[in-house]
């Protein structure tokens, strides 16, 4: 195989000249199971952890969605030896900064310390692993907090009910057929015993992996993580029985499932999506570059033929989404005022039949591949951001050298690899298209009709 | 070389995979926090920074930690502020610089810059205008060259600046579906008054469609010249290339702007007691303001402004966000802002609650206010903000590009050059009694303006409590 790729301008760009900034990190398993990645970088004084429990939304009952993202924010009210309220006032009495969040597939804590409070940031976080002691007093208060977090970033927000709508028409009976944030009445009904189970099935250190990155020294990191995380016990089921119990049954999408939603929005929205194979597959990494062909960059096929020479479309916008047991390819336009979804719709189409006959140029291929080297690049400017990669590529993979390894996987593939890829899922593939429509549509809609 | 190193280090690897049961010998007390360690001094990056003979100043914030570059243009005290009438005007223009050059369409610029992976991008706020470039290293001359183009060059072609304007139609538009967007326009309407900051400075329809390219011819003219130009070489980059790079290829700007006045004085408005609320039928949470004006961002005592705010709004460990999130579940979050211009600036309590409890949100902040003006903070909410602010403050300087901002910023609102290596003395220096003086001096709770996007038909009767409730459409008109 040639690695090189001379464009149009005559200047060869090959492999060997791109930049790998590898990222230096050591694997440890703890006797009861608790993943360790260590990777230091003195840059400045300051430590990160990253915990990465292997729980999400697909893990929750179909009656109790959004358990896990609730979860997510108990967890930040007292444990065995912290007080409720206790993990944020003691973290920021530190000088640390603390968030969390939760995916389809992962919750994921961090804790950003100042790299002499390492043992502290040690000590609180391993106290959360150990024992639950949430009140029913906390829980009432984080429905609430949940529930108005739903309206803010969901409901009361335009285009905000897309992953709501996209779920349950792409996924039927499984564990993403439902969005994280999950559903207001089965949420009023967590009880306490119901987010104890919870907590004691997937809580353990053998379903988590704990990556410290930033301003320490190695053998320090492992003695404490040993003292703090060492003696918490094992969980009832082992990670591969965790996983083996979330039973993922799919079933492709069946034709174009199409809904119309009316909100409250001036302009008129389409939002499509395909399914692909999974993050981390082969097929998963060349439609990432066909995504960005076509819409990363002003010269990017979608931007530059509908905002810049149709003006059809004031935004546009297609990207993979990855997930640990499906892929997703979307895309989305907002049109200008006068513009019909159809036509719209008519282009967008018209493009990806371009990817799907092979129509996309070596030029535009090493283009893109120079982005994802930049991108590759900046990504591993910080200590959180190289933390959040080792944990995900661990905790799914068990392939942590995934964060240097995958430039190359990105560099290597082809124009065939992208048209047979976008042939076998794209063409004449089932999809789900959801049509936003501004509620005075609706007004017009139904006038029609009683004529 | 390297693949020898990486060999060792995955022979290592496995070594230390092989062995991985961990000693757990150390005696155990989970009770108490452990001790932390001594801290570690924590210094403000050397930066480069002289000014050339045509008034450019130019900074060098050197790192290579990445084998990238940032060159960052910043047009000083030339933003939104000189709109004058034409609201978007400083931003349509910085828009258009990207959009075609003598030497380059707006086609070509896109396409070249994507082709080497990096980026250009143009655009103002309140206090200046900006054109920053990210490549890698290997690219920078390609890069340098694309930058000097659009910042020296700009054609503001007719039918480029069409598409533009309708492109910022389009999301004027849009802006009025956003509960955030419309309660910050009122707010600003109200809170400034006669400033240019009470203006949207994305512009409105009408001022967007009155805008032509002779205007932004003018305004480029006055705003953009070497005089009030800072150029900030982040990253990769050596001050002698720097210096190079200035003199050889940024020099052909004026020298001075053509025909800058400025000439505004604040009159205060009298709209305290009212409370705002902009209609958004079937709306399930009001989006809330609650403030007055605030300070610049060179006022002597922004420090102080900025701890006693923290405690107040300013984190998620807050009094404000404490009361409305984590004790009464009303929000998702709360959170208060001083949020500083170069002449002048706002102060505002910001949250979403549900509809039901809006009226009792903004009683519960107007008592954080009054207890924040009357009553000294505790020593331990003193001692957790200073250990925080200190704590976090090495990740402010993680990056290249998050020193530079800081650096620039010096420059921007004339602070001094030692602001951000006495910034933390500065902090830990503070009393109580400091925190109690700012306060009572920058936070009036009697003066408040209320504003709130939300269902008026749900929230209307309770909000009178506060005073007058006015009403109002999307677009701004009352509905009486």
């Amino acid at each position: 195989m040639t690695p090189g790729y001379i464009n149009k301008n005559g200047y060869q760009l090959n492999l060997q000249e791109v930049i790998n900034r590898t990222v230096y990190f050591t694997e440890h398993t703890l006797s009861n199971g608790l993943k360790l990645i260590l990777t230091p970088d003195s840059s400045i004084p300051a430590v990160v952890l990253n915990l990465c429990y292997h729980v999400g939304s697909k893990n929750e009952d179909k009656n109790r969605r959004g358990y896990a993202h609730l979860f997510e924010h108990l967890m930040f009210e007292g444990s065995t030896n912290i007080l409720p309220g206790d993990y944020d006032r003691l973290s920021l009495q530190a000088g640390c900064e603390n968030n969390a969040y939760t995916t389809e597939d992962k919750t994921n804590y961090y804790l950003i310390a100042p790299s002499n409070q390492l043992e502290f940031a040690l000590w609180l976080e391993s106290d959360r692993m150990l024992g639950f002691s949430v009140t029913q007093e906390s829980l009432d208060v984080q429905k609430g907090v949940v529930i108005e977090e739903k309206k803010q970033v969901y409901d009361n927000r335009p285009y905000g009910s897309v992953s709501l709508n996209f779920a349950p028409l792409l996924y039927n009976n499984n564990g993403y057929s439902w969005d994280v944030i999950g559903d207001v009445k089965d949420l009023k009904k967590a009880t306490l015993e119901d987010i104890r189970e919870f907590y004691e099935k997937y809580y353990v250190p053998n379903n988590a992996v704990l990556t410290i990155a930033g301003d320490f020294d190695p053998d320090d990191a492992l003695r404490l993580t040993g003292k703090y995380f060492g003696s918490i016990k094992r969980g009832k089921f082992s990670a591969e029985e965790l996983s083996s119990s979330c039973a993922f049954i799919d079933e492709p999408v069946g034709g174009e499932v199409r809904k119309i939603i009316y909100d409250d929005i001036q302009l008129p929205g389409i939002f499509g999506a395909y399914k692909i194979p999974k993050e981390n597959t082969d097929e998963f990494l060349a439609f990432d570059l066909v995504t960005d062909i076509l819409s990363t960059g002003e010269s990017s096929r979608l931007y530059n033929e509908l905002v810049y020479q149709k003006q059809m479309v004031s935004d546009i916008g297609s990207w993979v989404e990855g997930r640990e047991l499906s892929g997703l390819l979307h895309f989305y336009a907002i049109l200008l005022p006068g513009v019909k979804i159809e036509d719209v719709q008519t282009e967008i189409d018209r493009i990806f039949n371009d990817v799907i006959e092979g129509k996309i140029t070596g030029h535009e291929l090493q283009k893109i591949k120079n982005r994802i080297e930049t991108r590759h690049v900046y990504r591993m400017q910080t200590n959180l951001a190289k933390a959040d990669s080792l944990s995900h590529f661990k905790t799914f993979y068990d392939t942590p050298g995934l964060i240097n390894t995958n430039i190359e996987r990105y560099m290597s593939i082809t124009l065939e690899d992208m048209q047979q890829a976008s042939e076998k899922y794209l063409k004449n593939a089932g999809r789900v298209i959801l049509e936003y429509l501004p509620k005075s549509q609706k007004k017009k809609a139904v006038k029609n009709k009683t004529k | 070389m390297i693949s020898q190193i990486i060999k060792i280090f995955f022979l290592l690897l496995i070594i230390y995979m092989s062995n991985n049961t961990l000693a757990q010998d150390d005696v155990l007390d989970r009770t108490k926090p452990p001790k932390p360690g001594p801290p570690k001094d924590v210094q403000f990056p050397d930066y480069f920074d002289t000014t050339l003979p045509n008034g450019i100043n130019v900074l060098v914030i050197e790192n290579s930690k990445i084998p990238a570059v940032s060159v960052r243009m910043v047009f000083k005290d030339a933003g939104s502020f000189y709109d004058v009438d034409k609201f978007g005007l400083a931003s349509l223009t910085a828009e258009m610089l990207t959009k075609g050059t003598t030497n380059r369409s707006a086609t070509q610029i896109a396409e070249e810059i994507d082709f080497v992976g990096g980026s250009i991008n143009a655009g103002s706020d309140w206090d200046g205008s900006y054109i920053s470039l990210s490549v890698l290293r290997k690219h920078l001359n390609t890069g340098i060259d694309i930058l000097a183009d659009v910042a020296q060059n700009p054609v503001f072609a007719d039918d480029e600046l069409a598409r533009v304007k309708e492109q910022r139609l389009s999301s004027i538009l849009q802006g009025k579906d956003d509960a955030g967007h419309l309660s910050d326009k009122k707010f600003n309407k109200i809170v400034y008054g006669n400033l240019p900051y009470s203006n949207p400075a994305e512009g409105t329809e009408e001022s967007v469609k009155s805008i032509s390219r002779n205007d932004l011819q003018d305004f480029y003219r006055m705003n953009y010249y070497s005089g009030n130009l800072i150029i900030a070489f982040v990253g990769d980059i050596t001050k002698e290339e720097a210096l190079k790079i200035t003199e050889e290829k940024f020099s052909s700007l004026p020298s001075e702007g053509i025909n800058r006045v400025n000439s505004y004085k604040y009159n205060e408005n009298n709209s305290a007691g009212k409370v705002f609320i902009i209609n958004k039928k079937g709306a399930v949470q009001s989006n809330l303001r609650v403030g007055h004006l605030g300070i610049p961002r060179n006022n002597p005592d922004f420090i102080a402004v900025t701890i006693m705010n923290t405690i107040l709004g300013g984190y998620f460990g807050s009094r404000i966000n404490y009361n409305l999130r984590e004790k009464h579940g009303f929000t998702y979050g709360a959170r208060s802002y001083f949020n500083p211009h170069l002449y002048s600036g706002d102060f505002s309590v910001d949250t979403d609650v549900r509809n039901e409890v809006t009226d009792t949100s903004v009683t519960l902040i107007i008592e954080e206010l009054k207890r924040i003006t009357t009553e000294e903070i505790t020593d331990e909410e003193l001692a957790t903000v200073k250990n925080y602010m200190t704590g976090v403050f090495p990740l402010q300087l993680e990056t290249a590009n998050a020193v530079a901002s800081r650096v620039i910023n010096l420059k921007l609102y004339n602070l001094p050059k030692d602001y951000y290596s006495k910034y933390i003395s500065n902090i830990n220096a503070l009393t109580k009694q400091d925190i109690l003086n700012a306060a009572k001096k920058y936070i009036d709770p009697s003066k408040v303006t209320i504003v709130v996007s939300g269902d008026a038909g749900a929230i209307k009767d309770k909000m009178t409590r506060f005073g007058e409730v006015l009403v109002f459409d999307a677009d701004g008109n009352e509905i009486k």
